[in-house]
C-alpha cells in the first residue's frame, strides 16, 4: 500500500523571462517501510521536490498525498499541524534550535502539539542516538554528527509516517556519516518508518531499497537495488 | 587597503535595511548635535545683545546655558553612542561567519578591525553631512518657532527679544567632531571584539551569541499561561540574553530618559506655577481696583475714610452672574483686601508650634524674632464668585459659610535676597485672630479646614499675595478680579465695560474698573515659560525619535538574524499562530525586561533631579507616574508594532527560502 503518492509535481521559480523550472511533471509512489534514495547532480530539483514532499513549499502545479491526504489542499496552519504529525525532516545543517537543550530539541514537535511528551519513547530515542548523557546540553555544545543525531531523533519522536532527510551526512565526517546512515536504517527497520533520502553519496544509495534518479527536474531512472 | 574598503562597501549594500537604520540614527545624532549648539550660539548672541556688557549677568547665563548645553550634549550623545554601537555590535554578530572565513583564507585581525572601521567611515560621510543639514534646518525652524512667539511678547514690550538664526562654523565643527568620535567608537569596540576572536570560533558562529543551558525558573507557569511557545519564547529570551540586550538596553535607556525629562518639565510647570502663577485659559481679565490717591489724600484728611473704596460680594457675583450671561463664555472671579502697593490690611500671629523648622530658621537667618504669641505675618482674606466657594468648600470638605486657610505660607526672605520659601504650617490653628493695622481692632476668624495651594485653582493662585491667605465667604474687597475666557474676547470686552460701569459707581469715577484683552498685557513670565516648555518638549520629541530609531534597528536585525530559527520551527510543525504568539509574548517580555531596568533608573534620575535643584519652594518628591504610564504602553506597543512588522516581512518568504537564506 503506498504511502505517498506525488503525481505530476511541477514547481517553477521567479517570474517572466526569469523562470527556472526546478521540477517537471514529477511523479511516483512510496509504499510503507520503503527505504528510498533520490540522487541528482546539484541544481537537478531533489531538494525542490523534498521540500514539496515535505510541504515547506507549494507547489506550482501538481499534488502530494500523505497516508490519504492531499496535503497542499490544507490551508498554512493545517499544513504545519500536520508536518509536525506525519513528517519528520532531517536537513544538512542540523537546524536545531539554538536556545533549546538537546532534549527540548527532540520533543519539540511534540510540545507544539501540545502533547505530554512520551517520556519512554524519548528514552528508547536517546538510547538509539546515543545520546542519553548529553541530553541537557544546548547545539553549540554538541559536535556535528552529534548535533545531526539530535536532529534524527527529532524527526522520529512523533513516529511520523515519513522521514525526509536532505543530505543528512553531506555535513559530516565518514564515521559520523556511517552512524547516522546506520541509524536511518535501525528507524526504517525498528520503526517500520518509511525513508526518503536525499543524497550524492553512492554507498548510502546501494543501501536502499529503491533508487530514483532525478535530472533536470525530471526523473531520469527509477530502479530497485538488487542485493 | 583597498580590498577591506571594498569588502566594507558592499557590507553596506547588502545589508540595508541594517545600514538605513544606522545610518538614520546617526543623521538624527547630528542633527540634534547641530541643532542644540546652533541654539545655544542664537541663545548666546541674544543673551550678550540683551544684557550687554553686565559682567555679573554674562557669568550668569553663561553658567546657565553652558551647563545646559553640556547636560542636554551629553545626553544626546550617550544616546547616539547606543544607538550606533548597537547597531554596529549586531552586525558584526551577523557576520562573525563571515570574518570567519576572511580569516581562515588569511586575513589579519587588523584587516578585520580595518572592515568594520571603514563601514564607519563610509557610513559617517554619507550620514554627518545629511545630519548636519536636518540639524541646520531643525535650527532654522526652532528660531522661526521662538520668534514667532516671542512677536507676540515684543509688540507690547520697552524691550525686544529676538532669536537670531545664526550658522556657526563652530557649532558645525563640534557636530562634526563628535558625531564621528561617536561612530567610530561604536564602530571600535565590536570591531575589537571581531577581530580577537578565533577563525574556528567565528566560523561555528559560537563566539559572539552566548547561549547559556542555565536553568530556568518560572517556565512552567508561563508555558500553562501561554502555552508551549509561552515557553520558548521565554527560554529564548533567557538563554539568548546578549541577543536581546541591546533591545532591553537601547529600550531601558529610552524609558530612563523619558521619564527623567518628564518629570523634568512636570517640575518645572509646578514651580513656575507657584511663582508666577497665570491663568493661561482667560483672555479677557476685567479689574476692579482704586486709583491711587495718594495726592488727593494729602489735600482732604476727610477723604481717608473713602481711601479705599470696596466692593461688596453681593455686588461682585451679581456682575459674575451678569458676565455669565455672554454666551460662549466662563467666568471666575477672585477678590481680595490687599491695599495699594501690595500692603495687607491685617496681621495675624502665628504660634511658633505649627512653624517648620525651615520656617523658623529663615526667620532666624533674616533677623526676624517672635513676640511672645508667634510671628508676626500679613494676612490676605480671599473671596471668590459664589459658584466656585462652593466648588472650593466641597474641595475643602467643609460646609458652605466656611473659611478656609490656604495652608501653603510664603515666609518672604529679608535683605534683598529675593528668596523666599513656600511652605505648609504643621497644623492649622483652630482660629486666626486678625488685627487691623489701621484701626486696630481685632478680628476671630475661625478656620473650618485647609486646601494646599496646589489644588487651589490658578485663578486663586495668580492674586495670592500675602503670606497667610484665607478663603472667606463673604468680603468686602479691596481688588477683584474677573477672569473670564470667552470666544469674543473684544464683544465681551465692550459688554463687559458697560455692566461694570453700570454696577459699580464710586463717586462717578470709572478710574476703578478695567477691562484688559490679554493680548495687551506686557511681556510675561509665562512667555518664557512657554519657550521653556517648547524646549523641552522638543527635546524629549529628539530623544523618543532616537530611541526608536534604536529600538526598530535592534529588533529588526535580531529577528532577521534569527531567520533560520524561525523557519526551521516552522517546517517540525509550529503553525503560523503559533509563531506570530511567540513572537508576541517575547515583545511582551522584552518589554517588561527593558521596563523593569528603565522604570527604576528613570525614578531614581528624576529624584537626584530633585535633590540636586535647591528649590526654594518645598516641594515633595513624587514619583512621576504619568511618563511611567505612557512609557508602559508606549514601549509595549512599540516592540509590538516592530516585532510584528518585521516578521510580516519574513512571512512572505516561503519556509525553505528563509532556511536558504543563511
Amino acid at each position: 500500500m503506498s504511502i505517498l503518492k506525488v503525481r505530476n509535481l511541477t514547481r517553477i521559480y521567479g517570474k517572466g523571462n526569469t523562470t527556472v523550472t526546478a521540477l517537471d511533471g514529477v511523479s511516483f509512489s512510496v509504499d510503507r517501510g520503503e527505504f528510498i534514495a533520490i540522487i541528482g547532480a546539484s541544481g537537478s530539483g531533489k531538494s525542490t521536490l523534498m521540500h514539496l514532499m515535505g510541504g515547506v513549499d507549494r507547489p506550482t502545479s501538481g499534488g502530494v498525498e500523505i497516508e490519504g491526504n492531499e496535503i497542499f489542499k490544507l490551508n498554512e496552519s493545517e499544513l504545519a499541524v500536520f508536518r509536525r504529525r506525519h513528517i519528520g525532516i532531517v536537513y544538512q545543517f542540523y537546524n536545531l534550535i539554538p536556545t533549546l537543550t538537546a532534549e527540548e530539541n527532540i520533543l519539540l514537535p511534540c510540545l507544539l502539539d501540545n502533547r505530554k511528551p512520551d517520556i519512554k519513547r524519548l528514552k528508547i530515542i536517546l538510547e538509539t542516538i546515543g545520546l542519553t548523557d548529553r541530553a541537557n546540553h544546548l547545539p553549540n555544545e554538541l559536535s556535528g554528527g552529534q548535533q545531526q543525531r539530535v536532529a534524527l531523533g527529532r524527526a522520529l519522536i512523533n513516529n511520523p509516517a515519513l522521514i525526509l532527510a536532505d543530505e543528512p551526512t553531506g555535513n559530516l565526517d565518514s564515521k559520523a556519516s556511517r552512524e547516522i546512515i546506520n541509524l536511518l536504517k535501525l528507524s526504517n527497520k525498528a520503526f517500520k518508518q518509511t525513508l526518503i533520502v536525499i543524497t550524492h553519496d553512492e554507498n548510502i544509495a546501494k543501501q536502499a531499497d529503491r533508487v530514483i534518479t532525478i535530472s533536470d527536474g525530471r526523473i531520469a531512472r527509477d530502479e530497485v537495488v538488487l542485493k | 587597503m583597498k580590498l577591506t574598503l571594498s569588502l566594507a562597501y558592499s557590507q553596506l549594500r547588502i545589508n540595508r535595511s541594517r545600514t538605513f537604520w544606522t545610518i538614520a540614527g546617526i543623521v538624527l545624532s547630528t542633527a540634534m548635535i547641530t541643532a542644540v549648539s546652533g541654539f545655544v550660539t542664537s541663545a548666546d548672541v541674544m543673551f550678550k545683545g540683551l544684557v550687554g556688557g553686565s559682567r555679573y549677568y554674562s557669568s550668569m547665563y553663561n553658567e546657565i546655558l553652558f551647563g545646559l548645553g553640556a547636560v542636554i550634549g551629553s545626553i544626546i550623545i550617550a544616546a547616539c553612542i547606543i544607538v550606533v554601537s548597537n547597531s554596529f555590535r549586531v552586525s558584526a554578530g551577523e557576520r562573525i561567519r563571515q570574518f570567519g572565513i576572511l580569516k581562515s583564507v588569511g586575513a589579519e585581525k587588523r584587516q578585520i578591525a580595518q572592515i568594520i572601521l571603514f563601514e564607519g567611515l563610509l557610513l559617517a560621510m554619507l550620514a554627518i553631512p545629511a545630519g548636519i543639514v536636518i540639524g541646520i534646518f531643525v535650527n532654522y525652524v526652532g528660531i522661526q518657532i521662538i520668534d514667532n512667539l516671542l512677536a507676540a511678547a515684543n509688540r507690547r514690550n520697552t524691550f525686544q527679544i529676538n532669536f537670531d538664526f545664526i550658522v556657526a562654523w563652530q557649532a558645525i565643527l563640534i557636530s562634526i567632531v563628535l558625531s564621528f568620535f561617536t561612530v567610530w567608537l561604536s564602530a571600535w569596540i565590536p570591531a575589537l571584539k571581531a577581530s580577537g576572536m578565533s577563525a574556528i570560533e567565528a566560523i561555528r558562529g559560537t563566539g559572539e551569541v552566548k547561549i547559556k543551558a542555565k536553568n530556568i525558573r518560572g517556565g512552567r507557569l508561563i508555558g500553562k499561561l501561554f502555552g508551549f511557545e509561552g515557553t520558548l519564547a521565554y527560554k529564548s529570551l533567557k538563554r539568548n540574553s546578549r541577543n536581546f540586550r541591546a533591545t532591553a538596553v537601547s529600550l531601558a535607556a529610552s524609558i530612563t530618559l523619558f521619564i527623567v525629562a518628564g518629570y523634568f518639565g512636570d517640575q518645572y510647570k509646578e514651580v513656575t506655577r507657584l511663582y508666577y502663577p497665570g491663568v493661561e485659559n482667560a483672555n479677557v481679565v476685567c479689574t476692579f481696583l482704586p486709583p491711587d490717591k495718594s495726592e488727593n489724600d494729602r489735600e482732604s484728611s476727610e477723604n481717608n475714610v473713602q481711601k479705599y473704596s470696596k466692593l461688596s460680594s453681593d455686588i461682585a457675583d451679581e456682575i459674575t452672574l451678569k458676565f455669565r450671561e455672554y454666551p460662549g463664555t466662563t467666568v471666575f472671579g477672585v477678590g481680595d483686601d490687599v491695599l495699594k502697593g501690595g500692603f495687607n490690611s491685617y496681621k495675624t500671629v502665628i504660634p511658633e508650634e505649627v512653624m517648620t523648622n525651615e520656617m523658623l530658621e529663615f526667620f532666624n537667618s533674616n533677623e526676624y524674632f517672635p513676640d511672645k504669641k508667634g510671628y508676626y505675618l500679613p494676612v490676605t482674606l480671599l473671596t471668590t464668585d459664589k459658584e466656585n466657594y462652593g466648588k472650593l468648600c466641597k474641595l475643602a470638605g467643609v460646609t458652605p459659610g466656611s473659611n478656609i486657610l490656604v495652608n501653603y505660607a510664603r515666609i518672604p526672605g529679608g535683605k534683598g535676597e529675593g528668596k523666599s520659601i513656600f511652605e505648609p504650617f504643621l497644623a492649622i490653628p483652630e482660629t486666626l485672630s486678625l488685627s487691623n493695622s489701621g484701626d486696630n481692632s481685632i478680628i476671630e476668624l475661625p478656620m473650618a479646614g485647609e486646601l494646599d495651594i496646589r489644588n487651589v485653582p490658578n485663578e486663586i493662585a495668580a492674586t495670592y499675595v500675602g503670606n497667610v491667605t484665607v478663603i472667606v465667604p463673604e468680603l468686602n474687597a479691596t481688588r477683584y478680579i474677573w477672569f473670564v475666557e470667552t470666544r469674543d474676547a473684544e464683544g465681551f470686552s465692550e459688554y463687559a465695560n458697560e455692566i461694570l460701569h453700570n454696577f459699580i459707581n464710586f463717586e462717578g469715577n470709572s478710574e476703578y474698573i478695567e477691562v484688559k484683552n490679554m493680548e495687551d498685557i506686557p511681556f510675561e513670565v509665562r512667555d518664557i515659560s512657554r519657550l521653556i516648555m517648547v524646549f523641552i518638549y522638543g527635546f524629549i520629541t529628539m530623544l523618543t525619535l532616537i530611541g526608536l530609531t534604536n529600538v526598530i534597528s535592534t529588533i529588526s536585525t535580531n529577528t532577521r538574524s534569527r531567520v533560520r530559527e524561525f523557519a526551521v520551527l516552522q517546517s517540525v510543525g509550529i503553525t503560523p499562530e503559533g509563531l506570530k504568539r511567540m513572537l508576541n509574548l517575547e515583545s511582551v517580555l522584552c518589554s517588561i525586561k527593558s521596563l523593569c531596568i528603565g522604570v527604576p533608573l528613570g525614578i531614581l534620575g528624576s529624584y537626584l533631579l530633585y535633590r540636586a535643584f535647591d528649590l526654594p519652594v518645598k516641594l515633595e518628591y513624587a514619583i512621576p507616574w504619568m511618563p511611567e504610564l505612557q512609557c508602559a504602553l508606549g514601549v509595549t506597543a512599540i516592540t509590538w508594532v516592530i516585532m510584528r512588522h518585521s516578521m510580516s516581512k519574513l512571512e512572505r518568504n516561503s519556509i525553505i527560502e528563509m532556511i536558504r537564506e543563511v
